[in-house]
């Protein structure tokens, strides 16, 4: 609820914002104005009704068939006036609303003011007169129309009345508000006014050739009015610049610059140490203090809450289980876990193919259910957390669970291993991201079709995270994602092929050993290196990148993908450091192996090496 | 028509071999002179790598292996010509940058289509004729597009 709210103000806030610039064009006499203000009046009303607040949707209300009065006719200074207040008042009331939650402010006046213009009572010319006297009785006021006409006649008495607004007879039988059209002295009015008890406020205007008017108490009145509604203005623009909707561009742009300050940051230490200059140094160092904050604060601004894209699922899974014929309980954690925004951004279609899995082939029917004693309603639960630096998200069913036969048989039927591959359970899990591998025989419209958890798998690495399935054959399925909070700054090892520098991010690393005679071994031609009892498959670097092998004594990085492990042999490691991420574009978008360079202090250019693009595609081969 | 004729467009020019070609000026960026070159490994044989350019990755391509002519050792004159094309901003090594010719449109030559429907000519896009000789004006688009590397393949 509280989100709809949030959004009802910021359309709401830019409704009035319309409307004040439309009035303002209206006054200026462009007709096609009050068409637009008729259309946020209109929407702002329904959009008030929607959320509850009668009051605002009153005034939108009233608002819009007074608009309608002035569809084909001029509109003067005063009214605009008039209309602009209630603009404000709107604005008031939205102020209220996302305070107080309520939408409840004195708009009396303001009403009746509408009131009048809609009857159209504003401006009247009566023949001879020079005043208009607006009268308001006050409210607790005994025997009001025997006080009008007592005010009537005090005005008799000291000029000359030409008309009514009601008439006098109505004034008779007790009306709260009425004008009075006159002839006289707008000082003696004014005096014989003010000793009238029971009058709540009056107002006298000289009506001169040129409608230019004087307003003394009402004047007054309406200033400290305005003075009001701009004093809370003001602090509702304040509360306002907390909450600014920034372009998600600008913020990258903003990242790129401070990737660049990085850079140059690191480059300047190494002068500084190069040169051993040691007041450089410290004045490095405090810039790096604040270059880390900067970083640190704008990766905060991109972290949105997983709330924002986990919103829309409960709808979609409801939905979906009625449509299936299934009876789903879904429940969901972590609302407030924050992640990178383009993350999150990017999370959002795998979590609904997970998702869908889970409705479709996860939980059984309620048939079924019940048959092998489970309760009929299945229980799918999504998750976010975070996890030392990394989120973890998982999405957990207690459904049929994965059946590794069924998808052996399945993988084998296309083809996709080879009936005598010999798979571990880990790798046969894995079978089901592959392209092409669904174990429904029939595609339903919802899934099925095999494509989808090979793209779940794909974003989850191309984002540097990693993912990982529990199950068990008839308890359920739970699919656990690990992501990195945030992609553009990331931690990595450089290492040494051939004297060309190469980053590897430190997600992908297990560790690092030295590779000799005694961990080296070679099996049907195939290099292995043996790690604590462990034969892990190796891949020399050089050989992939195709240069020449360095000497001196070999480095084997081992990393994971897919819960699998690799050797990369390397030369030697240099450093650990963060890197800032930079794509490769044009020629070298489609390059295989690289999720993009980075710049090193120095200004040397690094690529950076993308485990599973590099190893991709021969696995199950 | 008359004043398209007289208009004159500037172009840089540059060699590759023996050959002299023309790069419009609008289009280049700056000239520099070979720095240290990252070679990305799996890239298409024709590029060379990428260079830090400020802060910029820039990715280089060789133009004698773009052209299909056969490759030349970094020397002395050896210049990167660096463009913007379609907001990437990539540097094309050459032999050597000479000078800054005007040319009138009507001193250039679109080329027939029997020429530039062979393949070593289709970067190519017209002839420019000066008092010292011919010059051949290449085809950014063609040179830079990532599509017409697809074809290549």
């Amino acid at each position: 609820m509280s989100d709809y709210k949030t959004d009802f103000l910021h359309e709401a806030k830019e409704f009035v914002e319309i409307m004040n610039q439309c009035f303002l064009r209206l006054e200026k006499g462009e007709k096609s104005a009050i068409d637009e203000i008729f259309r946020a009046a209109h929407t702002l009303k329904g959009m008030a009704g929607f959320m509850g607040y009668k009051n605002l949707e009153n005034l939108c209300h009233k608002l819009e068939s007074v608009l309608g009065k002035f569809r084909d006719r001029e509109v003067g200074e005063d009214i605009v006036d008039i209309l602009l207040l209630s603009v404000d008042k709107i604005s008031e009331m939205l102020c209220k609303i996302e305070n107080d939650n309520c939408d409840e402010v004195d708009c009396r006046l303001i009403f009746e003011k509408l009131y009048e213009i809609e009857e159209e009572r504003v401006e009247k010319e009566v023949e001879n007169a020079n005043l208009k006297i607006e009268i308001k009785i006050a409210e607790n006021c005994q025997m009001m129309g025997v006080r009008g006409l007592l005010i009537l006649e005090t005005l008799r008495n000291i000029c000359e009345i030409k008309a009514t607004e009601p008439e006098e007879n109505k004034i008779e039988d007790g009306c709260a508000f009425f004008t009075v059209y006159a002839r006289g002295n707008v000082k003696a009015v004014d005096e014989a006014l003010s000793g009238v008890s029971e009058i709540e406020k009056y107002s006298i205007r000289e009506l001169n050739e040129d409608k230019k008017f004087l307003e003394i108490s009402e004047m007054e009145n309406r200033t400290e009015l305005r003075e009001e509604i701009r004093e809370e203005k003001r602090d509702f623009i304040s509360r306002k610049s907390e909450d600014v909707r920034v372009d998600v561009r600008v913020l990258d742009t903003i990242m790129n610059l401070i990737g660049e300050l990085v850079i140059i940051k690191s480059r300047l230490l190494q002068i500084a140490s190069k040169h051993n200059i040691q007041e450089l140094s410290e004045a490095i160092n405090i810039m790096d203090k604040s270059i880390t904050n900067l970083q640190d604060e704008v990766m905060k601004v991109r972290m949105v809450k997983v709330e924002r894209i986990f919103n829309k699922f409960p709808r979609m899974v409801r939905d979906l289980a009625k449509r299936l014929g299934k009876r789903v309980e879904f429940t969901m954690e972590g609302l407030d876990t924050e992640l990178d925004r383009t993350v999150l951004d990017k999370m959002s279609d795998p979590i609904m193919h997970l998702l869908r899995n889970a409705v479709d082939h996860g939980i059984e029917s309620p048939k079924e259910r019940i048959m092998i004693g489970k309760s009929e309603i299945g229980k799918i639960k999504l998750s976010a957390r975070r996890e030392k630096s990394n989120v973890v998200i998982e999405i957990e069913d207690d459904g049929k669970g994965l059946d590794l036969e069924e998808i052996r048989k399945k993988a084998i039927e296309k083809g996709l291993i080879s009936e005598n591959s010999n798979l571990s359970e880990e790798e046969i899990k894995m079978l089901i991201f592959i392209p092409g591998f669904s174990t429904k025989d029939v595609p339903t419209e919802i899934s099925g079709r095999g494509i989808g958890m090979d793209v779940v798998k794909t974003t989850v690495e191309k984002l540097g995270g990693s993912l990982k399935i529990v199950s068990e054959k008839g308890k359920g399925t739970r699919i656990k994602i690990n992501l990195p909070p945030t992609v553009a700054i990331i931690k990595s090892l450089l290492v040494l092929v051939n004297d060309q520098v190469y980053a590897i991010p430190i997600s992908n690393v297990v560790e690092a050993v030295y590779v000799d005679e005694n961990n080296w071994k070679k099996i049907h031609g195939s290099p292995f290196l043996f790690v604590r009892d462990n034969l892990i498959p190796a891949f020399k670097i050089s050989e992939i990148f195709g240069c020449e092998d360095g000497s001196g004594r070999k480095v084997g990085i081992i990393v994971e993908k897919e819960s699998e492990k690799f050797a990369l042999i390397v030369d030697s490691i240099l450093d650990q450091q963060e890197i800032v991420v930079k794509p490769l574009t044009g020629f070298l978008s489609k390059v295989k192996g690289f999720s993009g360079v980075t710049i090193l202090g120095d200004g040397t250019v690094v690529p950076i090496i993308d485990i599973s693009s590099l190893l991709g595609g021969d696995k199950f081969g | 028509m008359q004043t398209m004729r007289g208009e004159t467009v500037q172009v840089i020019v540059f060699k590759l071999g023996d050959e002299r070609y023309g790069v419009d000026i609008s289009q280049v960026r700056e000239i520099i002179r070979p720095s240290l070159i990252t070679r990305i490994p799996n890239a298409p044989d024709f590029v060379e790598g990428v260079i830090n350019l400020r802060g910029q990755i820039t990715t280089i391509v060789n133009l004698r292996k773009r052209f299909g002519l056969l490759p030349k050792a970094i020397d002395n004159d050896t210049r990167i010509i660096v463009v913007e094309y379609n907001n990437a901003v990539i540097g094309m090594m050459v032999d050597t940058v000479n000078e800054v010719k005007y040319l009138s449109q009507k001193d250039i030559e679109a080329l027939p289509s029997i020429i530039t429907a062979r393949e070593e000519a289709k970067f190519l896009k017209g002839v420019g004729k000066l008092p010292d000789g011919l010059l051949i004006l290449i085809d950014l688009n063609k040179v830079l597009n990532e599509g017409e590397v697809e074809k290549i393949k």
